[in-house]
């Protein structure tokens, strides 16, 4: 290596960020090359200086802020966790009236349909083609159960097969372990160029497995790119089948998915809650016999306390049911991010020229419009400067 | 070994005893705030980002799957937090609020605090080193930051950045390169004042 060359590595020779040969390659040149030397000597000096500015504690309110933050979010989302439960469980026994069970499949394929013509009646055939997905059986509404239908589709189908399989896994792994209780999550990251119809195909699988959408954001990032968020809650028993189908529609750059066996903390919840109800009768029951109004307010007192706790064991095992009936399933859509700088290049510029233009366009009519009382008042004094000029002649 | 212990914390949290996360707070905080102070060059963003990068940590520890060491990924996340920070801050030309208060309100502490006049002559260095900082392209300011000042690996900041080691390691040479007189200049400056 020549002298330039060695001069462009000292700034990493300094701290062992080169190999080893390069290494002994520059500690040889050094032995004869004095302002080689110095220069390390210089580096050496910089490091150190700066090195001296790492010592920075974090302020105190940061770690406060931190928890009180995590603390509201934590109680904001229970209990609208807890809001989402209940309305479940309303929709839920409202479908387990007999009469209604015909009717919900129809109407569910009939919304669908309605959702897919109103969005995009352009890309309707392309969509399912790609979804390999007919909407005659869509429309055939007969059938009591949209899921088990589905799962029923799925074996006649012989491009499908690998999702009967997960389908199948799933089942007998819920008969072998019918008793544990399992949360469960999954992130995917999907890459899109044309994200035109993308929140439809999402729709479409939120219907077609009785999920829902419990966060959905989109924005636009300082690329002038488009990204999407969802956080959907998907009925555990369908989630592998809504995971498979949400990859398939681009391309997936990560996908994570865990699961939290949360068994023993709702054994332990319903244990509890079994226990302080029994306790809490046996308490109404003494209040009964009380006849000191100095017993009755102990008792009562005791009552409240047992009732408080219930109250809020209840929330945490309503929260866990439907953490484990439902899993959540995030999803994240991006334009694959371009290889070129976000500061320049020829389409930004133009992109920027049109905007300017309509700028100024904008400008330009607000200025004429401003000036038009000014204008009018102009014209009409020409005019009757003409007329008077007419007469004269005349 | 410390992401071992990380590890436990982690899964103890995913557990439900969310108390714990306080403990992962207190480990990493003052390196994530010493890191953001430098990136971004004031008090109230450096605070404001530590705090989003550990509630963004808290809400994606769950699904955080132990490929890298919690450390790298809670570094990541704080340079990704610190350059959008920055991008934000392009796009609103606010560039030159980018102030370099007055050290005693940052919070950051030397080690001779007796002696009023090295106290003063510190506070000045300090300020002017922010300000050389401040001056790179958010590319630079982050290797430097993450090597020279926090004292990152290569490897660490490899993987932090998402960038080749050799990226890490031509933007530092270039960047010390770039730095080298200003730094001495200091350097003299510091000497011939105290």
């Amino acid at each position: 290596m020549d002298h330039k060359r060695i001069k462009e590595l000292l700034p990493l020779y300094i701290d062992g960020g080169l190999r080893e040969e390069e290494i002994s390659e520059i500690d040889e040149h050094l032995k004869n090359c004095s302002s080689c030397q110095a220069e390390v000597e210089d580096l050496k000096n910089n490091l150190n200086y700066l090195k001296r500015f790492s010592k920075i504690n974090a302020p105190d309110e940061l770690m406060e802020s931190i928890i009180n933050n995590i603390k509201g979010a934590k109680k904001d989302s229970k209990s609208k966790e807890e809001n989402d439960s209940n309305i479940i469980k309303r929709i839920k026994d409202f479908f387990a009236e007999k009469k209604v069970r015909t009717v919900y499949p129809a109407a569910a394929a009939l919304l669908i349909f309605l959702i897919v013509l109103s969005f995009g009646g352009n890309n309707f055939t392309h969509y399912f083609n790609t979804q390999n997905y007919t909407p005659e059986y869509d429309l055939n509404g007969t059938a009591k159960n949209v899921y088990k239908n589905q799962s029923f589709n799925f074996e006649s189908d012989s491009v499908l097969n690998h999702r009967t399989l997960s389908v199948n896994e799933e089942i007998q792994q819920k008969n072998i372990d019918l008793q544990r209780k399992i949360i469960q999550t999954a992130v995917i990251d999907l890459e899109i160029e044309k994200m035109d119809n993308i929140e439809e195909k999402i729709i479409k699988i939120v219907q077609e497995y009785n999920a829902y959408i419990a966060e959905s954001r989109s924005w636009i990032d300082s690329n002038d790119k488009k990204n999407i968020y969802y956080n959907l809650r998907i009925p555990s028993e369908n989630f592998s089948a809504a995971i498979n189908e949400v990859s398939l529609l681009a391309e997936v750059t990560s996908s994570r998915i865990s699961s939290r066996d949360v068994t023993e903390e709702y054994v332990d919840v319903e244990a509890r809650l079994k226990n302080l109800k029994l306790q809490e009768q046996r308490y109404r029951d003494l209040l009964n016999r009380a006849e000191k109004v100095e017993d009755i307010l102990k008792v009562e007192r005791e009552l409240e306390r047992i009732r408080g706790t219930i109250e809020s064991l209840e929330g945490r095992m309503n929260y866990l049911k439907n953490q484990i009936s439902l899993s959540t399933l995030e999803i994240n859509i991006s334009h694959p991010t371009p290889i070129t700088g976000e500061e320049w290049g020829f389409v930004k510029a133009v992109q920027n020229a049109v905007k300017a233009m309509a700028e100024s366009f904008y400008n330009m009519i607000i200025k004429l419009g401003s000036s038009l009382p000014y204008l009018l008042l102009f014209v009409f004094l020409y005019s009757a400067f003409k007329t008077i000029q007419g007469k004269n002649k005349n | 070994m410390d992401s071992r212990k990380d590890k436990m914390i982690i899964e103890a949290v995913n557990n439900g005893e969310i108390e714990l996360f306080s403990l992962l707070i207190e480990r990493y905080q003052d390196r994530v705030y010493s890191t953001t102070y430098r990136m971004l060059g004031n008090r109230e963003d450096a605070l404001d980002i530590s705090q989003e990068v550990f509630l963004k940590v808290f809400k994606k520890l769950s699904s955080f799957n132990f490929e890298s060491t919690f450390s790298t990924w809670l570094f990541k996340v704080t340079a990704n937090k610190c350059r959008d920070q920055l991008r934000h801050r392009k796009t609103k030309i606010n560039k030159n609020k980018v102030s370099l208060e007055h050290s005693e309100e940052n919070g950051v502490y030397f080690e001779n605090d007796d002696n009023p006049e090295e106290l003063y002559l510190e506070k000045e260095a300090e300020k002017n080193i922010m300000q050389l900082i401040n001056n790179l392209k958010t590319d630079f300011k982050e290797v430097i930051v993450l090597r020279d000042i926090e004292d990152f690996s290569y490897q660490e900041i490899s993987e932090m950045l998402s960038i080749p080691p050799g990226t890490v390691k031509s933007r530092i040479s270039r960047a010390r390169k770039y730095l080298k007189e200003d730094i001495i200049k200091l350097r003299e400056g510091d000497k011939n004042g105290s």
